[in-house]
């Protein structure tokens, strides 16, 4: 699925080889607005999340305090199935103990070590009535400051890999993608996300990850696949900068290697979401591609999604 | 029903000149013919014939041929060229007369001529708006990298301008780089550009002459909303076989031209290819991110002339050029192709009815192709793109009437378009693609376009076009926008209509001459254009996609007011000229926000576009010396271009190219025989772009949030050109047994060397600019600043020119 990006990369280089030199200028960018972002996403068999924060300005000083005291902490959320409510509590950095930091930091993304230093929540529930069951759909209001925001998404059906394997790359024995089977159902439309966790340990004794990753363009749907059953390959994230690792094997996993691959099933409107993240999160602002907007599900203004996602797992020993 | 009214009123108008002119006695004879070159036969453009004692000038056209309207009586004929020997003569009128009037070259003032250009005067001329340029001027001038190019002379111009130094294309007041027409040899060119945009489909050596028009376009020319650009090759020597080339820092030209049946026909044939991808092999080492790529491009013009009788003649034209980059990985088997060119050819058939009426009937094909082809192991894809114009001319000029020189005629274009097309296989597997689907339809024009003196002061031209544009199949129409879930689809047969276009576009300009030797003129231009050109990239590229209109994408309609101001000072020698402009633009063309390039290949691609209108409006200062040893030009340009796309933005944004100002500073001087030095000078305000104005994190990934489009703007552009070109003696001394002395005689082999350094104080311009991040947000130190791309420093080159 990464090889559509390969056209950008040569544009990219073709300019790149005549790129002469670069320098930092002073500007003037567009007035900004600041903007309720929303991070939201329910996943079978787990609880929603929602994270709020806003959107800051291009030179904003970015202290450790600018950053993560403005998450938002102070607004109504509520979840509805379409038959019951019910209002989401916060789960705050401040107060995880310290044997769960480690989901906290899949959680918040910061270090344990800042957990307590910053009061970061998340919206939740532990009512099991709103853990994520596909073929459900599930609505949030949020309200902050006077305003509303809402938005609802779906969990679709699982559609199941037939196998995942590991195969070394030429020229070596010890490296490889990882890769996976799929039977595309050529009867509805399929949109699907890869994340990966290496639960192997690593030289200190630690597990390699504390969190799923996502590759470099994680999400794809049967826009090209419709009712093909083919195989396909994905990089290891978490190694594509290891200046530790010889250039040519960045980016792939080692024989031994265990990686838990969460493999989910997604409806078109979070697939749109997703793939357009993540060609910006790719291209940045550079200018061969057109300025991009990332949709977003909630009315009322805010950035950001409420997404659904349909989770199978898979275990890959890399052998 | 205001339109209605003005049609009529225009038509009326346009046959108040025309109907006059049929109740004229015959008692006004014509006086018409050809201007060549002695001694190798090839015809002359631009040379000035007066007759006295009406004092009429008049200059050749591009084919050497001039007429005038006179009545019984004896007049004096003066005909000058600078670089010929003028001639004088007396001629008895009583009959029509047709001339063939061959000037002998003047060694004194050749090294004059080689740098002389001679345009028709702007303060005559009925024409708004309008340019010649000859590539014995632009020669003189800096070269970037030693490559000669007319199409960056051409944006020096008032009005005119690149994107970038690496953007594809040119920009005629405010209008779309797809808004030009831009013709080899009356063939249309879809990509103008090699190399992103850095250098011109033009070889130097090829091209005889340059015609921009970027004014009131006269009603023979149609189906483009800004201008259009008319290049002309040489025709070659009919009488001697020539060779002539260069040798330059990246690339090499060769051209041979000469007779096929001598005095009868002659060939011109000329070839260019870069060696930048063997110049930097050396270069690039195995752990260099460029190993394994390559660049090159070449082109080949070919053209022919044959003379068959008195009245007959036939030409025949063509361009091939191909640029191709290519990736290897050798280590990870992966592999990248990406070609694309133009390629065209043409036969037109040139016969003279009569002194008063001469036919030009032109058929072409013309095709633009685009190609990324990429493998990797099993897998591989294939994108491409392309377009496929076959066309018909058919333009008669008549000189029958006193006063008028009229050209009608028709056009007739039917294109065939495949804006993208993808084939991706894995293995055994062919992935499910929409079969590519090629869009069809039949462009015409019937034109008619009267040049009328209608006194000596005042003259018009006044012209009437009616397009008409048809859409047909095969075609099939989605009908929920996406594949693979498609509801349904209407499928139209082979040459079923699907939607037709059409409506008259009027054309006029008037010149008013006044007793100082200046004029005023007047022009308005209604323009359809049956073809948009959309781009997924803030940067113009070849990846581009132009589609002809549908049943969804209207075509672009656009009208242009133009007044200015004329006046030639210092004995003629130095022109000033001051324009002003108005354009309005509609159904407009871009990509609905958030498209992506692979939603082309799922869809009808008009499915993806929105619509929208534009305005720009400006005056331009135009002061050109024509004639001494210093010659150039300064042109400024003062304007505003505007886009107004609702479903992107809910206010007018401005275009990418809008520029409020824009300066070029051109000159020429020439020493002596041996050494004539130019320079150029630019300034503009910088362009716009979209950078974002907030940025975001969502499950840890850093977005940006952009709140309005084109709202930065780039720092300006300036940039200065040195050149200096030494010139070998035209003669050598030679002893002469029967004078028994040394004589002076022409060299067969001449040569010069051409000196230039492009962005002589080395400003860093600006290419693009993005934001880039430093540091690491959960450490406090991530800073987000604007970085400036700038392509070319100082570059020094040097290029070696000869013929013989």
């Amino acid at each position: 699925m990464k090889k559509f990006h390969y056209i950008y990369l040569i544009l990219f280089t073709v300019f790149a080889f005549l790129n002469a030199c670069q320098k930092v200028v002073t500007i003037k960018l567009p007035n900004y607005d600041e903007k309720l972002v929303i991070d939201g996403k329910i996943e079978t068999g787990l609880p929603p999340i929602i994270i709020l924060s806003t959107t800051k300005d291009i030179f904003s000083e970015n202290t450790q305090d600018a950053i993560f005291n403005d998450f938002i902490s102070d607004a109504l959320i509520t979840i509805s199935d379409g038959t019951i409510t019910d209002t989401l509590e916060t789960i705050c950095s401040d107060e995880i103990p310290k044997e769960f930091q480690d989901i906290g930091y899949a959680l918040f993304g910061i270090p344990p070590s800042l957990m307590s230093k910053y009061h970061i929540c998340a919206y939740s529930t532990l009512n099991q009535a709103f853990f994520g069951k596909s073929g459900s759909t599930y609505s949030v209001e949020i309200q902050y400051k006077g305003k509303k925001y809402n938005a609802s998404t779906s969990i679709v059906e699982p559609t199941y890999l037939d196998s995942v394997y590991w195969k070394p790359e030429k020229n070596t024995n010890e490296y490889g993608y990882a890769y996976g089977h799929l039977s595309d159902p050529k009867e509805k439309y399929n949109a699907y996300f890869w994340e990966v966790l290496r639960t192997n340990l690593d030289k200190t004794g630690k597990p390699s990850d504390l969190k799923f990753h996502k590759t470099g363009n994680p999400v794809f749907d049967d826009q090209f696949i419709n009712g093909v059953s083919f195989d396909f390959f994905y990089e290891n994230p978490r190694t594509r900068r290891d200046q530790t690792i010889a250039e040519q094997f960045r980016g792939l996993y080692k024989r031994n290697d265990t990686v838990i691959v969460k493999f989910s099933s997604l409806d078109k409107s979070t697939y749109n979401f997703l793939q357009k993240k993540y060609v910006q999160v790719n291209s940045g602002t550079n200018p061969f591609t057109i300025p991009l907007n990332i949709p977003t599900n909630f009315s009322g203004g805010a950035l950001g999604y409420f997404g659904g996602y349909s989770t199978t797992y898979y275990t890959l020993i890399c052998k | 029903m205001q339109k209605n009214r003005f049609i009529q009123l225009f038509i009326l108008l346009l046959l108040s000149f025309i109907t006059p002119v049929f109740s004229f006695t015959q008692s006004n004879f014509t006086l018409s013919g050809t201007v060549q070159d002695k001694e190798t036969g090839t015809t002359l453009p631009n040379v000035k014939l007066q007759i006295t004692p009406s004092k009429t000038i008049e200059i050749t056209d591009s084919s050497g041929y001039f007429f005038f309207s006179l009545i019984p009586g004896s007049y004096h004929l003066d005909i000058k060229c600078l670089g010929y020997k003028p001639i004088s003569k007396t001629i008895s009128i009583s009959e029509n007369k047709n001339l063939e009037i061959e000037l002998e070259v003047n060694l004194k003032e050749l090294a004059t001529a080689e740098i002389h250009v001679k345009k028709k005067s702007q303060v005559n001329d009925p024409n708004m708006g309008q340019i010649e340029l000859e590539m014995k001027k632009i020669k003189t001038l800096p070269a970037f990298m030693g490559e000669v190019d007319i199409l960056k002379t051409i944006q020096l111009l008032p009005g005119v301008s690149s994107v970038s130094e690496g953007g594809q294309g040119f920009y005629v007041r405010g209008g779309g780089p797809d808004q030009n027409l831009v013709l080899i040899d009356e063939v249309p060119v879809y990509n103008a550009s090699h190399l992103f945009g850095f250098f011109s489909v033009f070889n130097s050596d090829a091209v005889k002459s340059g015609n921009l028009i970027k004014g009131g376009m006269p009603a023979n020319f149609g189906g483009r909303m800004s201008s259009v650009l008319e290049i002309k090759t040489n025709d070659g020597d009919q009488q001697k076989v020539h060779v002539k080339g260069g040798i330059g820092l990246i690339s090499s030209r060769l051209t041979i031209d000469g007779p096929i049946n001598k005095g009868k026909g002659a060939f011109m044939i000329a070839g260019r290819r870069t060696y930048i991808d063997v110049l930097m092999k050396p270069f690039i080492t195995s752990s260099s991110p460029f190993n394994g790529s390559a660049y090159f491009f070449y082109d080949l013009n070919f053209k022919a002339n044959y003379t068959l009788g008195k009245k007959d003649k036939l030409f025949f034209s063509s361009y091939i050029g191909v640029d191709k980059f290519t990736f290897s990985n050798k280590n990870e088997g992966f592999n990248v192709e990406i070609p694309w060119g133009n390629k065209l050819a043409a036969l037109r058939w040139n016969h003279q009815y009569s002194e008063r009426l001469v036919m030009n009937a032109t058929s072409y094909t013309t095709n633009y192709t685009f190609g990324f082809g990429s493998s990797q192991d099993v897998f591989s894809i294939a994108l491409n793109s392309e377009i496929h114009d076959l066309g018909e001319k058919i333009e008669f000029t008549s000189t029958k009437f006193q006063k008028h020189k009229i050209k009608y005629g028709f056009d007739y274009i039917f294109h065939t378009f495949l804006p993208s097309s993808l084939s991706v296989e894995q293995g055994a597997n062919p992935l499910n693609i929409q079969s590519p689907q090629k869009l069809r339809s039949h462009e015409c024009a019937f034109f008619i376009n009267d040049e009328y003196e209608i006194s000596e002061k005042l003259k018009v031209n006044v012209g009437l076009r009616y397009s008409a544009y048809q859409f047909v199949g095969p075609f099939t129409r989605y009908l929920n926008n996406t594949l693979p879930n498609q509801a349904s689809t209407i499928d139209y047969s082979n040459s079923k209509p699907i939607k037709t276009y059409g409506g008259f576009e009027p054309r006029v300009t008037a010149r008013y001459l006044f007793k100082d030797k200046s004029s005023i003129k007047l022009g308005y231009a209604y323009n359809f254009q049956y073809i948009h050109l959309t781009s997924l990239s803030t940067l113009s590229l070849p990846t581009d996609i132009w589609l002809p209109s549908t049943d969804l994408a209207k075509p672009q309609k656009g009208y242009q007011v133009s007044l200015g101001y004329y006046k030639n000072i210092l004995e003629e020698k130095v022109e000033l000229s001051v324009e002003t402009y108005f354009k309005g633009m509609k159904n407009l063309i871009e990509y609905k926000p958030g498209i992506l390039p692979q939603d082309n290949f799922t869809d009808n691609i008009d499915h993806l576009l929105v619509f929208g209108t534009g305005k720009s409006y400006g005056i331009e200062f135009f002061i050109r010396k024509n004639a001494g040893n210093f010659t150039g030009w300064i042109g400024y340009t003062l304007a505003k271009t505007e886009r107004y796309f609702p479903d992107i933005q809910a206010t007018p944004f401005p275009a990418k190219y809008d520029r409020r100002h824009d300066l070029s500073i051109v000159g020429s001087y020439e020493l002596n025989d041996r050494w004539t030095f130019g320079a150029v000078f630019v300034y503009a305000t910088g362009n716009t772009l979209t950078l974002p104005s907030s940025w975001y994190l969502h499950d840890q990934n850093l977005l940006f949030d952009y709140n309005s489009r084109n709202s930065t703007r780039m720092s300006s552009y300036h940039r200065l050109d040195l050149s200096a070109t030494r010139f070998d003696k035209a003669t050598k001394k030679v002893y002469s047994y029967e004078l028994d002395d040394y004589i002076e005689v022409k060299k067969r082999f001449r040569s010069n060397w051409n000196f230039s350094v492009y962005n002589v104080y080395n400003h860093a311009n600006p290419f693009f600019l993005y934001l880039q991040g430093a540091g690491k947000l959960v450490q406090g130190n991530f800073q987000l600043s604007v970085k400036q791309v700038s392509l070319f420093p100082i570059i020094p080159s040097v290029t070696w020119n000869f013929n013989f």
